[in-house]
């Protein structure tokens, strides 16, 4: 072929693929990812997680049994299951894999880590504990014994009183992550410095269950409120920040908790009125632009907006306060404070950190369900806040059915009656999201929660010796 | 990686001098058929006139480079265990009748015999490298591949070719230092001593580039060309003024091969 054809040929290609020229450098190994959150715990041990940065953390310090795809357990730790007896026993071969302090994963370690979830606060483990023979004795501690979870040499048994539903899905708690004897995890990342609640460093694990990640090191960071954290990012002092903005799928729900042992709450007609007046088209966009107003609870529940009501003019009087988490965005509690004060009822807003509980009469916060799975989340919800008793009564009788399609229904009706007695009034749902920085790659999500596994980031190469 | 003839540092060095700045065209690619090879292309060699020896995350498979396309030979599955790396590494250093193999995800280096068909022969701690007395290995987990090299910077380096590797954050170092200014994604490939072709150095997407970068007086770019895949493997068949590229890209692998002219 003489040069000038192929020149030419040369030349077109590269018009043809000009837009799309792009190359194979990466994923590469190295660099340090800072994350800026808005809650970060005081420890990096499994806990039940208060918002996404503590959610965020287990996932890169722990590792689960099971992972939850939807609402479908999927294999981690452990590497494959089997059923038996109907359903009421489940064995599960666990993987070989290492903790961070060098030991192997062994039975007697997930043993000693499960008995440590049941005994938590989490409402995946109290249900979880209401199944598994002996599981309640154990988790009230009147008793040591626990039948229900069976260790053998490289396998852990679960043994149920009744073919449950959901057996697996528990396991996937943050709150279940497996440690070794001496605390350690086996999450893709060590911990190494921290300054409790406000600063998490970790370093890669170069012998995690499923390769080293590509980062070397993670660095969290926790900020006062969204907004600053949006600001660190658009100034680079962090590469990725919890700030709402980025579209993703609703993963949690803003609510109004409204505390029916004090009046006027105490009084359905009126927290009815106030959950019809809301004007939530007018609150969810300042959440995001993926946000959208409902009056449903579950943030995965189609959005149900609808027209506010009236606005009943001193519905109610006098003053209060209301506990806003640090991670509402602020303009959405000043608008409900002047919704409020058209209600007639002065409300003087004070921030709180995500998972405490203050003790005021009405609170503002985002819910996103410990796990995505219905039956779970809808024990979870009639936990949050004193819930009727046809709520309880559907509750149990979903978790005895062995019918999926009228399990679904039942929860539903769990969720309606929930909702029906407004003291948990649905604002909006919104993505918790994350949002990067130029040069972040990879960065995967299991419901909101980031998966920093397999992220991995350009390298200035005159950033720095390389 | 590496490309398709070694050149000894001293040889090179000799050439190197002697050569003006080359110019290179390169042509139309074409596709190529061949087998579906079991994980991602790690590393192509040419092993003797016209075979190709590639490294997969799962195997090993000598391929004879025909007028219809690419023919396996010979397989050899990776013996494992194999660690866990999300993205392993691999290079080949051929031998008479042979190969060097190492991957950072095998347990260590082995030598793997051709004929008549593919074999483990033996095993060793590091992979025996031209210039690196010492040998290379892979940074535990990674793609990143370390030993000390004379005359070349010291690593970890995504790719070593005779006299050249690219650097961690895909800067092409010579023995005159890091080429500022210019960076190339792996493999490096060397069809000529003062030569050499690589991918682009964006992240990945469904396109890719080659590009051929002259090393004299400078180290610059002579010619892009635009693929249609994430560049794995890149090998080099010289006869000449002329060489072929064999491309491997994307994964399952897909073949290209691209015509390499240098210019008067």
């Amino acid at each position: 072929m003489s040069a000038t054809p192929a020149r030419l040929l040369l030349a077109t290609a590269l018009a043809v693929f000009a837009a799309a020229v792009h190359a194979a450098l990466g994923p590469s190994y190295g660099g340090t990812l800072r994350v800026g959150v808005l809650d970060l715990p005081q420890s990096a041990s499994p806990a039940l997680p208060a918002g996404a940065g503590e959610r965020l953390l287990a996932r890169l310090v722990h590792d689960t049994l099971v992972h939850l795809e939807g609402e479908t357990p999927e294999p981690a730790l452990a590497a494959s299951w089997t059923a038996a007896e109907d359903g009421r026993e489940w064995r599960l071969a666990l993987r070989p894999a290492t903790f961070h302090d060098g030991t192997a994963l062994g039975a007697r370690d997930v043993v000693r880590s499960l008995r440590r979830f049941l005994r938590g606060p989490s409402p995946s483990a109290a249900h979880l504990a209401e199944q598994l023979d002996g599981g309640a004795a154990f988790r009230s501690g009147d008793a040591s014994e626990l039948p229900g979870l069976v260790a053998g040499e490289d396998w852990v048994a679960l043994r149920f009183h009744s073919s449950p539903a959901s057996p697996l899905a528990p396991l996937a708690s943050p709150a279940a992550g497996i440690t070794s004897a001496g605390g350690s995890g086996l999450g893709p990342f060590v911990p190494t410095v921290a300054d409790p609640g406000e600063r998490f460093d970790m370093t890669a694990f170069s012998a995690h269950v499923r390769g080293r990640p590509f980062l070397s090191r993670v660095l969290m960071l926790r900020f006062g409120t969204r907004e600053e954290a949006a600001q660190a990012l658009e100034r680079e002092a962090v590469d990725m920040a919890v700030t709402g903005r980025a579209p993703q799928a609703p993963g949690s729900t803003l609510i109004l908790r409204l505390d029916p042992s004090r009046a006027p709450f105490d009084r359905a007609g009126i927290r009815s009125a106030i959950a019809r007046s809301l004007a939530r088209d007018r609150i969810a966009p300042v959440l995001g632009s993926s946000s959208l107003p409902t009056r449903r609870l579950l943030p995965w529940v189609p959005a149900a907006p609808a027209a506010p009501g009236p606005l009943p003019a001193r519905l109610l009087r006098g003053r209060a306060t209301l506990a806003v988490a640090r991670d509402v965005p602020a303009t959405a509690s000043r608008m409900l404070v002047a919704h409020f004060a058209a209600l007639g009822l002065e409300l003087h807003a004070a921030p709180y950190p995500p998972g405490a509980l203050p003790p005021a009469p009405i609170l503002l916060r985002f819910w996103e369900p410990e796990l995505p799975d219905p039956l779970l989340a809808a024990r979870e919800l009639v936990s949050l806040a004193p819930a009727p008793a046809a709520a309880h009564r559907e509750l149990r009788q979903a978790t005895l059915s062995a019918d999926p399609v009228e399990r679904r229904l039942l929860l539903d009706g769990v969720a309606a009656a929930v909702e029906d007695h407004a003291v948990l009034i649905p604002v909006a749902v919104a993505p918790l999201s994350f949002e990067t920085g130029p040069g972040v790659h990879g960065v995967a999500y299991a419901g909101s929660t980031p998966l920093l596994e397999d992220a991995w980031r350009e390298i200035d190469p005159d950033g720095g010796p390389e | 990686m590496r490309g398709g003839r070694g050149y000894p540092a001293p040889v090179l060095h000799c050439a190197l001098s002697a050569l003006l700045a080359a110019a290179v065209e390169l042509g139309a690619p074409a596709a190529l058929p061949g087998p579906t090879l079991a994980g991602r292309v790690l590393d192509l060699a040419l092993v003797d006139g016209r075979r190709v020896l590639a490294l997969t995350s799962g195997e090993l498979v000598l391929l004879r480079l025909g007028d219809r396309g690419l023919t396996p030979e010979s397989r050899l599955p990776l013996p494992g265990p194999l660690a866990p790396v999300r993205q392993p590494g691999g290079m080949i250093a051929p031998a008479p009748g042979s190969a060097w193999v190492a991957a950072s995800h095998l347990a260590s280096p082995l030598l793997v015999q051709l004929d008549p068909r593919l074999s483990v022969r033996s095993r060793a701690s590091r992979l025996p490298w031209s210039g690196a007395p010492a040998g290379l290995a892979f940074v535990d987990g990674t793609d990143l591949v370390d030993g000390a090299v004379s005359g070349l910077p010291p690593g970890p380096h995504l790719d070593l070719a005779p006299g050249l590797a690219l650097s961690a954050v895909g800067r092409l170092l010579t023995a005159n230092g890091p080429a500022l200014g210019l960076r190339l994604g792996p493999p490096l490939s060397l069809p000529w001593p003062d030569v050499v072709v690589a991918s682009g150095p964006a992240p990945p997407s469904p396109a890719d580039e080659l590009i051929a970068v002259g090393l004299l007086p400078e180290p610059h770019v002579l010619a892009r060309l635009p693929v249609p895949g994430p560049v794995r493997g890149i090998v080099c068949d010289v006869h000449g003024e002329r060489a072929t590229a064999l491309v491997a890209h994307g994964e399952p692998a897909g073949w290209l091969t691209v015509p390499l002219r240098r210019l008067p």
